[in-house]
């Protein structure tokens, strides 16, 4: 065996390890949020992981092309999709609730979205996306493929000019996004292992609970990128916006405040990303 | 590389017969569709398991299929419940 099937070798072995112990999550947590909280971390962070071993398995850079648009797609839709759910878990009264939770209070409205209409998309961006997806599943770089994606992402991209996003903005600072990049990598590691902690706990010492903090962020993309940080970091779960005040599920707390403090330094990091400082006063004056 | 691939596979089984587990028990709709969400990234895995194991290329393309159906099928089963919930 080489260097380099060693290193895939421990990914592969490593991520099954985190992905099942995501599965048996499932079966020891005690409400539906904590068992997203097993699904988003522990599950989808260890298929990434054996993700990253068939990656370098995959025989060259046409394999690897596709398991990195497999992860991607894992990044943005897990915690997405669960965020959905646990939002519409949140109303129904047929789910079982946890014991201690912030109750959301529905005469705030929910948000509209405020950027779409301040600024129109970009359809190269779009059709950018498109292309890039579209080589990498096909794994290759031959004529015919490059030449049949431009014609489908072109005409995809005329066709939907509406739901063509900006150029990302974070690409303005390369930097504060660096450290964004390292700090989201890190929070997904550190709420991995969080989770796993947490499921040789005994059950009546998870004490799962839901949290109202502030929310000071104001655009789409920067709203939609704090609550996948959040569900992907040590036991929290975005649950459901309303007016600016954000509902997150903690898994095991007993300090609320921390929570929320937590929050509020993620909403720091990605407004630097974004080169827009947030002020400090409105988060300071509910504390 | 013959023993790695065994391991795992064997942990995700386990973690998938959990997942299948608590697909069955529920006791909600929505405890059922993150179980089965759950199950379909373990098949995720699995199929690269099988791809690092082999060497076989065939089946990468029906990762990509399968992360997007369990996302389709979580938005789809969460918005069943919102309607439910709201008639």
């Amino acid at each position: 065996m080489s260097v380099a099937d060693w290193i895939a070798a421990v990914f592969v072995v490593g991520g099954a390890l985190a992905a099942s112990l995501g599965g048996v999550g499932l079966l020891r947590f005690p409400d539906v949020f904590a068992r997203m909280h097993a699904s988003t971390k522990a599950a989808t962070v260890g298929v990434i992981g054996v993700m990253i071993g068939t990656a370098i398995e995959a025989g060259g850079v046409a394999g690897a092309l596709v398991v990195v648009l497999v992860v991607a797609l894992l990044f943005i839709s897990a915690p997405l999709g669960m965020s959905l759910l646990a939002r519409a878990a949140l109303y129904d009264p047929e789910t079982p609730r946890p014991s201690r939770m912030a109750a959301v209070d529905l005469e705030r409205s929910r948000r509209e979205s405020t950027s779409a209409r301040q600024k129109r998309g970009s359809p190269p961006m779009l059709a950018l996306i498109l292309l890039i997806a579209w080589i990498a599943l096909f794994g290759s770089l031959r004529p015919n493929v490059i030449a049949s994606g431009l014609v489908v992402s072109g005409v995809l991209a005329l066709q939907l000019r509406a739901l063509a996003p900006r150029w990302p903005e974070v690409l303005k600072h390369p930097i504060a996004t660096a450290a964004f990049a390292w700090y989201f990598a890190s929070q997904v590691i550190a709420g991995t292992l969080q989770v796993i902690r947490t499921m040789a706990l005994p059950v009546d010492e998870i004490r799962p609970a839901v949290v109202e903090a502030p929310l000071r962020l104001r655009s789409r993309s920067e709203i939609m990128l704090l609550m996948n940080a959040i569900s992907f970091s040590p036991g929290s779960v975005a649950l459901e916006i309303r007016d600016d005040h954000l509902y997150v599920h903690v898994l095991t707390t007993d300090e609320p405040d921390e929570v929320i403090a937590k929050i509020g330094e993620m909403e720091n990091r990605i407004a630097a990303a974004y080169g827009r400082p947030l002020e400090q006063a409105s988060f300071e004056s509910r504390n | 590389m013959i023993l790695a691939t065994t391991i795992a596979t064997v942990l995700l089984i386990v973690g998938g017969a959990a997942a299948l587990v608590r697909a069955v028990r529920g006791p909600s709709v929505a405890d059922r569709m993150v179980a089965v969400d759950t199950l379909l990234h373990l098949g995720v895995g699995g199929i690269g398991v099988y791809i690092v194991r082999s060497g076989d290329t065939t089946y990468l393309p029906l990762m990509v299929v399968a992360v997007v159906i369990a996302f389709i099928g979580t938005i789809v089963v969460a918005r069943y419940i919102e309607a439910e919930t709201k008639r």
